[in-house]
């Protein structure tokens, strides 16, 4: 048995596995039968076998460099590090989408095993249902249009490579898949949302949809942060963030399940909103094909554009079926889910719906903004695209807005406003005032300086707010305040990771405001010896080498940097600054070092150097403050989720309970 | 739904609107070849617009000292020389591969702030004697 055979048996077998599954899903859902239901849960489990067996053959051959692989020859080189081939299978289209698949079988199994517990025998064929079918969907692209292991005839000695950008960072091997475990764990809520809409029960299916949804979240949080630094670490212009159209493919779903979050508190609490909630879960699955329709299709190019091919039209057809079963579901149900009550705004359920209406506003304007271009070449003829400028443009008073809702929706209460409410207002505009007035007086730009205000503001809501229960805990029980705020978080855990997770919010925007405003770039060209006095540091050029590695072939220029003035401090070090030359590129790759330090980041590339005689060298260095906090921002951010997540006895308690009591 | 919310949403729906329509018009980046400048110059100069082609074999041109790049990007009927101030990454940059150059025409030459190449998964084998519309082609696969 070859590697390509098991390979190509196991995706088959899984393809059928999931129709089967889609059919008795059917099955049991219009006999009422559980017995169909059971061969609907074993499918599960064997589609994910199938699933694995096939990811592991595709392994298996990339390891033994078995270019009579299509994929293998396609994408790989017998020359690769073990880690650069581990990582290969997701390094381009049929792999990615096998990854996709075998992911999404996962989760399915994963629904598979709640039968019966939280996933009632209404839902459970419809929920499952809706998962083989988009199963099958990722199985058939794979066997009909895109296959990983179709057998080349003659096959080559060696393979193409592996997309030098990729193998240049171990980041590789975690961005994409946390990004899949993101992406692919969307199709959960979704999945709920239409076995609801199908059952008929509109008010069950929101207490766990919203534990999977936060799962899914917190991976495409991670996914979008190691993104950025990636982005950052390897690119080579200081920047981690462009606009780009597969970076907008990230943060549209990202948005839109940011919105559901908030609005399906409010269902959990009071049933309102069912309709919003139906929408947004299935506006951010559909979000996720399409961000892999536009990326696989060809119509929008991009950077992490792979080639154009029929995969595209697939994507787009399901993209469409995607719609048409969750908004055709909520339109028919929705003279079932009208609201009982009236939204009252000054309350903790109109700033939370206000804030999902942002975010929603916010996805429409990326929809937008990534469309455009297909719609003025539609219309005129020309080839357009939408530069970063408009996104920032538009981002700024929305990000603006999303901070100041951030900090007062949590501190208003569900019910009606009450004098210490007020209290609370007032001391959060102060900080905001003065945190901004700080930032003016500092000399720094009207956006730095409210950047500023705006983090002191929801800080100090987040601290009022947590020091208002701790003082009622201390008082009413007679404790310290030490165990009291001990207690707190671990009995409110929903709260405190949500605290937890605006104040890395607030952080991360303070990091982006800084880095964007006062990103300096400096250029020189520097003879071996050289000493270069700029932005409070000395550098020279110690000399100019190569250094020949198995993949690749390296231009390594080592520098010294000292600091001399406060601008530098936390430069000092030698770094080893390089060009990467892959064998199967005409170009070489720069390479940057960073330096982190607590305010500044310096950032030191080797762009040029004299080939011929190994004398001089061209070094650019990008001075960024604050932008180590967007890391650290964002690994709260995922703390705080994990947080929330965390099982405790107590949560299990009281979701028993009553839907309400984990607040 | 009260009059005073209906007020407050239409104001924030136009200033929305306002922010996108003005923002996108402003914003817009036309994408042409050497071709398509030669014939309508006017409507190009001094506006910020990504010229597509392939770096001329022979034209690329690095001073160290000035950190100026030059070079000529051509479709295969009309050429067009540029300058760059440096600003990038060499990365997937060379002789004979597909370039696109943000910046501004400024009388006969192309100034670019932003050089910015394809990130292709394959290796695209430079060829002889390209066509406008295969070159077409290859730049809109290259952003």
């Amino acid at each position: 048995m070859t590697p390509g055979l098991l390979g190509g048996i196991t995706l088959l077998a899984a393809l059928i596995f999931s129709v089967l599954g889609l059919v008795m899903g059917i099955l049991a859902h219009t006999l009422r039968d559980g017995r169909y239901l059971e061969a609907a849960k074993r499918l599960a489990a064997l589609t994910l076998l199938a699933a694995l067996l096939s990811f592991g053959s595709l392994e298996w051959a990339i390891l033994t460099n078995d270019f009579s692989v299509s994929y293998v020859a396609g994408h790989s080189s017998a020359n690769n590090p073990l880690w650069v081939k581990l990582v290969t299978p997701w390094a381009a289209l049929e792999g990615s989408i096998l990854l996709w698949a075998m992911l999404q079988a996962a989760y399915t199994w994963l629904v598979s095993l709640r039968v019966g517990h939280s996933l009632d025998l209404w839902r459970a064929p419809a929920a499952l249902g809706t998962l083989f079918a988009v199963q099958v969907f990722f199985f058939a692209v794979m066997v009909f249009v895109a296959h990983p292991f179709d057998a080349v005839s003659n096959p080559p000695p060696d393979g193409q490579g592996t997309n030098p950008l990729l193998q240049n960072h171990w980041m590789m091997a975690v961005h994409p898949v946390l990004m899949y475990l993101g992406f692919v764990g969307l199709s959960v809520p979704f999945a709920y949302a239409v076995a609801a809409m199908v059952a008929q029960r509109y008010q069950s299916w929101i207490f766990e949809t919203r534990w999977w949804t936060l799962v899914a979240w917190g991976f495409l949080t991670a996914a979008i942060f190691t993104g950025k630094w990636w982005s950052y670490e390897i690119l080579g212009w200081g920047g981690y963030w462009a606009w780009d159209p597969v970076e907008n493919a990230s943060i549209i779903p990202w948005l839109l399940a940011t919105a559901f979050l908030h609005t399906a508190q409010v269902q959990e609490r009071k049933g309102l909103f069912k309709g919003w909630n139906f929408a947004f879960i299935t506006l951010a699955f559909a979000a996720t094909v399409f961000g892999t329709f536009l990326t696989r299709s060809g119509v929008i190019q991009s950077v992490h554009a792979f080639a154009s091919g029929p995969v595209g039209a697939w994507f787009l057809v399901f993209l469409l079926g995607v719609m048409a079963v969750g908004l055709g579901l909520l339109a028919r149900v929705s003279s079932e889910i009208r609201e009982a009550g009236e939204v009252r705004w000054r309350s903790r359920e109109g700033a939370l719906l206000a804030g999902a209406l942002f975010f929603g506003t916010f996805a429409f304007v990326v929809v937008l903004g990534t469309l455009w271009p297909l719609l003025v070449e539609a219309l005129s003829g020309a080839k357009v695209s939408v530069g970063a400028p408009f996104f920032n443009q538009v981002s700024i008073p929305l990000g603006v807005f999303m901070l100041l809702l951030m900090g007062i929706g949590p501190v208003l209460p569900w019910r009606h406003t009450n004098a210490e409410v007020v209290r609370n207002l007032s001391a959060m505009l102060v900080a905001l005032g003065v945190g901004t007035l700080i930032g003016f007086g500092l000399g720094l730009t009207l956006g730095v300086s409210l950047a500023i205000g705006l983090f002191a503001y929801n800080l100090t809501a987040v601290g009022l707010m947590v020091a208002q229960g701790v003082r009622e805990r201390a008082r009413s029980l007679g404790m310290p305040a030490g165990q009291a705020l001990l207690e707190l978080a671990a009995s409110h855990k929903r709260r405190f990771g949500s605290h937890i997770v605006h104040l890395g919010i607030a952080l991360a925007a303070l990091a982006i405001a800084f880095s964007q405003t006062y990103r300096v770039t400096e250029q020189k060209t520097l003879q071996v010896g050289e000493v270069w006095q700029t932005r409070g540091m000395e550098v020279r050029l110690l000399s100019i080498g190569a250094r020949e590695e198995a993949n690749r072939f390296a231009a390594v220029a080592p520098i010294e940097v000292r600091s001399i003035s406060r601008e530098g401090w936390g430069s000092d070090g030698r770094y080893q600054t390089r060009l990467n030359f892959y064998p199967q590129m005409g170009s070489p790759l720069a390479t940057p070092v960073v330096k982190y330090s607590l305010y500044n980041d310096f950032y030191f590339v080797l762009m040029q150097f004299d080939q011929d005689k190994g004398q001089w060298a061209t070094l650019k260095i990008i001075v960024t403050p604050m932008v180590g906090w967007l890391w650290v921002a964002g690994l709260i951010i995922v703390l705080g989720t994990v947080y929330i997540l965390w099982p405790s006895p107590a949560r299990v308690a009281s979701r028993q309970m009553s839907p309400t009591a984990g607040d | 739904m009260k009059p005073k919310y209906l007020i407050g949403l239409t104001v924030v729906a136009g200033a929305l609107a306002y922010l996108i329509f003005g923002g996108l018009g402003q914003n817009l980046v036309y994408f042409i070849t050497p071709s398509e400048y030669y014939q309508q110059i006017d409507r190009y100069q001094s506006r910020t617009v990504r010229l597509g082609g392939l770096v001329k074999p022979g034209t690329l041109d690095y001073n160290p000292q000035t950190l100026e790049l030059r070079f000529v990007v051509t479709d295969g009927v009309k050429d067009v020389p540029v300058r760059s101030s440096g600003a990038t990454p060499p990365a997937l940059f060379g002789e004979n591969r597909g370039v696109v150059v943000e910046g501004r025409f400024q009388g006969e030459a192309f100034v670019s702030q932003n050089l910015l190449v394809k990130h292709s998964e394959t290796y695209q084998a430079p060829k002889e004697g390209w066509t406008p519309d295969e070159v077409r082609k290859l730049i809109e696969g290259t952003q």
